[in-house]
């Protein structure tokens, strides 16, 4: 009887935590790391378990009942519909500076690396406001932005050129001294 | 060709007997048909002394030959005896004139827009609800707007009226059973659009702990690049210091968005200014106390956009380096949060990089700056719950739930500004109002306590009882007791009873002195101390005048007097040019406007006599107005009493810049608007209007003419000449000041001239005008009194306290009365002028000695 229901036990634990893995787009710079970190922990029911700042990559563990507490067990929610709840609920919690998209499906040997020096950019802020401009386009699939100004992205060429960053960064009043 | 006068002066009634051998003697030469000096021909003039215009040419007639003007010196001068006969004669036919028509003298008149909202904000203690704006404008006669003559009603006004009283009605009734929760907000300026616009480009700096905060260093060479980003990692939420270096603008204010009031209300207000030199990123002691400027802002719809209305709310110290908090208590309106703006800085706009000699924005920029730490909102704030507004109306009724019929209409109450954080509290949809068991017995019993307050009398039983019968009415057909006794209420307020001065004829009772006396003083309606008092005891009435005086209340009486007498209600009627006045700012103007007022203060409180009017030994300033008039020492916003140095040309409402601004058109000054101006509101003369067809005398502001060049061809003109011979001379002495008020001895030109050295103006301030020709401020007033300047000119005038005084007791007869001074008002008005200068002629002793007098006391 006692094993019945420790097997019981763990079935349940396996039903109610399960983890995923997305890419994010947010982390501009390393220290964007403990922000992620210090923000997931708001969260209730999810938990940073991994972030690879090198290919934005992390991985979330949840509990689906804390996602969705009118959960029916019998028809559990797609992986679309929580990977979109798991991107609110950080959306909300980061006023929207962090959010996740799908994992990369293009290796990375093929991704074209980039790099764009900006002028002065005064402070984290700005350097954030550079990444973003460059990081949200279709075809980046990674990209950060070092303390001198330094931009770089990993594109898809097929998707995304470098006149597409100049001109994301034009658009944002970016200046940039190395074109 | 002269003709007898005899047979044209045979009249009856009104056309009493006039000095016709007198004419003959010494007038008719110059003012026959063929002559007509000056326009008048006394052989056709008619006798109807009930033609207004008529009976205004008889009193001017009899006026310039008791003053001896007329016959002029010239001529051969009629004998003493001969003149008094004279006078005396016209004097009774004038009188006996009016007298004929006395009752209808002083017409009926409703409460201008100003009387209106004081009245409600009084009646319901809603100190701040805002009704004036949406009344229509009143007229004006005799130079003021309360003047039965100038204040008619019409639908557009009735319709308003009742707009008027649903606002008010709205916010006075209770429509839950415990007050609104008071919170306190503590505000940073960051986080606010426009502000962080500022904080971007580089027209404003982050600080913290007096230092620039290391999240957002000041801007550089580049501004900061998107703000959305900022935003969004929560860069303004930090409650850091916000140091400001631009004067708001056209394109620019500064708003605490965060908060807009959702309860009407009073809070407490709490802000905290210090200043600071900034040197390229150096923060240095700033240059002495700068003033930091909090206003009231109005939101338009959702608040977005720039421009609302706003009031001042004041001038506060921001000291070098060290916070300075300052508290004040504000009623707010649904919709109104506060506006901030570097009120003693130069208009100064750094993200135009180089414009204004800087480098790289605030890292290149050196100048001074003004810090807000924050603006803390605690409120609403209620000493009893329901409010006195609601107990006004509805007693002692308790609110409870309402259960069935026709509920009292609610709406639902919601954030309506874009950005702002504080939103109104959860609650059910309970709808809690009074509900009384004998809904007409308590009708009459509130209506008995009610009418008589608004009214401002007592009110008759039949009178209550047709409020009563409306209020049956009302819940016959369905209505519950608030709503129909919110019909009652709203027909009240837009009765005759509430919107106009109710007085009997001849002299006033009880009720009506009352009234009368407290819109003189407090422009408001009587309170319940005023209404109990024996006001025919002249004792007890003189202590009432102190009581009002001593109330915070009279300081409408002197915003409102001065707003008309001394016009300042248009002191922003013109923006002085850019180029001639860069210097000239809203601080300078609002300082101008608390100058005079503070002045008028002063004479009231002291009861100094009338010479000050004109000249004194101290003036009310605060630094920026003490920079304007060359005088060192002041330091700060507030404005205080300075003692002046002997040799300044200050002192006295002439010289005070409010009143040479309003008397300018904002690029040049004309000495016959200004002589005008101070025969009318400081002589008590005010000039003819000029003859039809004769054209404007147009200043010259290239440079190459003066003022007094043009006036001179002008004047040449021999029907031009006698009337500019007295409206000028005033003009001329006032020359020696600019559109601004500011001192000159030579005209500012925008073309031709010699370079202007700085003076006082601001280093930051770019100088575009030249100095032209030299001013000449010398003059003649008739009767040959010459003037060097404008201190000989308030010499002979203050030597005229008897002038003055005269003057003055006229302004406020019409003021408090709302009916001009009459010809046969003279007597009593003398019996003023006597009584008040054997006590020495002091401002105050004149206010008690009026409102003594029959003028006041009588309809």
């Amino acid at each position: 009887m006692n094993r019945i229901l420790l097997i019981l036990a763990f079935a349940a634990a396996a039903l109610h935590a399960d983890e995923s893995k997305h890419r994010i787009i947010g982390i501009s710079e390393p220290s964007r790391v403990d922000d992620l970190r210090e923000l997931v922990k708001t969260i209730a029911g999810v938990e940073l378990v991994n972030v690879d700042p090198a290919t934005t990559e992390i991985v979330l563990r949840y509990e689906l009942s804390a996602l969705f507490p009118s959960i029916n067990p019998k028809k559990p929610p797609a992986e679309e519909a929580i990977t979109q709840k798991l991107d609110s609920l950080l959306k909300a919690a980061s006023r929207g500076t962090f959010t996740l998209k799908p994992p990369a499906t293009l290796a990375e040997d093929k991704m074209e690396k980039i790099e764009i020096q900006a002028g002065l950019l005064d402070c984290m802020a700005c350097r954030y406001g550079a990444y973003i401009a460059i990081a949200k386009l279709d075809g980046v699939e990674h990209a950060s932005i070092s303390q001198t100004n330094l931009l770089t992205a990993w594109i898809d060429p097929a998707k995304v050129k470098r006149e597409d960053l100049l001109a994301a960064l034009k658009k944002g009043r970016v200046e940039v001294l190395t074109p | 060709m002269m003709r007898s006068l005899v047979f044209i002066f045979a009249c009856t009634g009104l056309q009493a007997a006039m000095p016709t051998a007198f004419f003959d003697t010494h007038c008719v030469e110059c003012h026959d048909a063929d002559t007509r000096k000056g326009g008048l021909d006394l052989t056709s003039l008619k006798q109807n002394l009930g033609d207004e215009d008529n009976f205004a040419l008889w009193v001017r007639i009899h006026d310039r030959i008791e003053l001896g003007e007329m016959p002029p010196k010239k001529r051969e001068r009629p004998k003493r005896d001969e003149m008094i006969a004279a006078t005396t004669q016209i004097a009774k036919s004038l009188t006996d004139a009016e007298q004929v028509d006395a009752e209808s003298r002083s017409g009926l008149r409703r409460l201008t827009r100003g009387e209106y909202e004081n009245t409600v904000r009084d009646l319901f203690d809603l100190p701040g609800i805002a009704l004036q704006a949406g009344l229509p404008a009143d007229g004006s006669a005799h130079g003021f707007d309360n003047n039965s003559d100038a204040l008619d009603i019409s639908h557009v006004n009735m319709a308003k009226y009742i707009e008027a009283a649903d606002k008010t009605l709205d916010m006075a009734i209770a429509t839950r059973p415990t007050a609104p929760p008071s919170s306190i907000e503590r505000l940073s300026l960051a986080g606010n659009y426009e502000p962080d616009i500022m904080l971007m480009q580089g027209d404003a700096v982050l600080l913290r702990d007096k230092k620039h905060d290391p999240v957002m260093p000041p801007a550089g060479a580049y501004a900061h690049v998107n703000q959305g980003a900022h935003e969004s990692l929560g860069v303004f939420d930090r409650m850091s210091s916000v140091g400001v270096f631009r004067h708001e603008d056209e394109s620019w204010n500064a708003y605490f968005r965060r908060f807009a009031a959702l309860y009407p209300g009073r809070y407490r207000v709490r802000a905290s200014f210090w200043s600071l030199q900034w040197d390229k990123g150096q923060i240095l002691p700033s240059r002495g106390v700068e003033a930091a400027r909090l206003s009231v802002v109005q939101f338009n719809e959702n608040g977005r956009g720039g421009q609302h209305p706003s009031y001042v709310l004041g001038y506060y110290d921001a000291p070098s380096l060290k916070s300075q908090i300052h508290e004040l208590d504000v009623w707010l309106n649904f919709k109104e949060t506060f506006g901030f703006n570097v009120a003693s800085l130069a208009p100064v706009v750094l993200y135009r990089v180089g414009t204004w000699g800087q480098l790289d924005r605030t890292m290149g920029y050196t100048g001074p700056c003004i810090a807000n730490d924050w603006v803390e909102v605690e409120g609403p704030l209620y000493d009893v719950w329901p409010p006195r507004a609601h107990q006004l109306l509805f007693g002692d009724l308790p609110l409870t739930e309402f259960k069935e019929g026709r509920a009292p209409v609610r709406l639902p109450l919601k954030q309506e500004i874009t950005g702002a954080r504080n939103k109104p509290e959860a609650t059910d949809k309970t709808v809690w109002t009074v509900q009384p068991e004998q809904p007409l017995i308590v009708a009459g019993r509130l209506l008995a306590s009610f009418l008589p307050k608004a009214f401002r009398r007592p009110v008759s039983d039949d009178i209550r009882k047709a409020y009563v019968a409306k209020c049956e009415e009302r819940l016959k057909a369905g209505d519950c007791f608030e709503t129909a006794m919110r019909w009652v209420y709203r027909a009240a307020l837009c009765s005759p009873d509430f919107l106009y001065h109710v007085e009997p004829a001849g002299r006033l009772d009880h009720q009506a002195l009352a009234a009368r006396l407290s819109y003189f003083l407090w422009n408001s309606t009587p309170d319940e101390t005023l209404l109990a008092q024996n006001l025919n005891d002249s004792k007890t009435l003189h202590a009432q005048v102190e009581r009002l005086l001593k109330d915070p209340k009279s300081q409408r009486f002197i915003e409102d007097f001065l707003g008309q007498w001394l016009k300042l209600r248009a002191i922003a009627a013109n923006d002085p040019d850019k180029k001639l006045y860069p210097e000239f700012s809203p601080y300078l103007q609002d300082s101008m406007v608390a100058e005079t007022r503070a002045y008028f203060r002063e004479l009231l409180e002291n009861d100094l006599a009338a010479g000050y009017l004109v000249q004194s030994d101290f003036a009310m300033l605060n630094e920026k107005l003490a920079v304007h008039y060359g005088i060192a020492g002041v330091s700060g916003p507030k404005i205080r009493k300075v003692k002046l140095p002997k040799d300044c040309p200050r002192g006295g409402f002439l010289t005070q810049a409010a009143v040479l601004k309003i008397t300018a058109n904002g690029t040049t000054t004309s000495p016959v608007v200004r002589g005008a101006y101070v025969m009318a509101r400081l002589l008590g003369k005010p000039p003819q209007p000029p003859p039809p067809n004769v054209p404007a005398v147009e200043p010259d502001v290239q440079g190459a003419t003066t003022i007094r060049e043009l006036l001179n061809k002008h004047r040449n003109n021999s029907a031009c000449a006698g009337c500019h011979a007295e409206i000028d001379p005033p003009g001329f002495a006032l020359e020696s000041f600019d559109v601004i008020g500011g001192f000159r001895e030579r005209y500012r030109s925008n073309d031709k001239g010699d370079k202007a050295p700085r003076g006082s103006i601001d280093p930051k301030i770019p100088i575009g005008f030249k100095l032209g020709p030299a001013v000449d401020a010398s003059g003649e007033m008739p009767g040959a009194r010459k003037f060097a300047g404008i201190t000989d000119f308030k010499t002979m005038l203050a030597a005229d306290k008897h002038l003055l005084l005269k003057n003055l007791a006229q302004q406020f007869l019409v003021y408090a009365t709302g009916r001009p001074v009459a010809f046969s008002d003279r007597a009593a008005l003398n019996d003023i002028l006597t009584k008040t200068e054997k006590q020495g002629g002091g401002v105050r002793t004149l206010i008690h000695e009026i409102v003594q007098s029959p003028l006041f006391q009588t309809h």
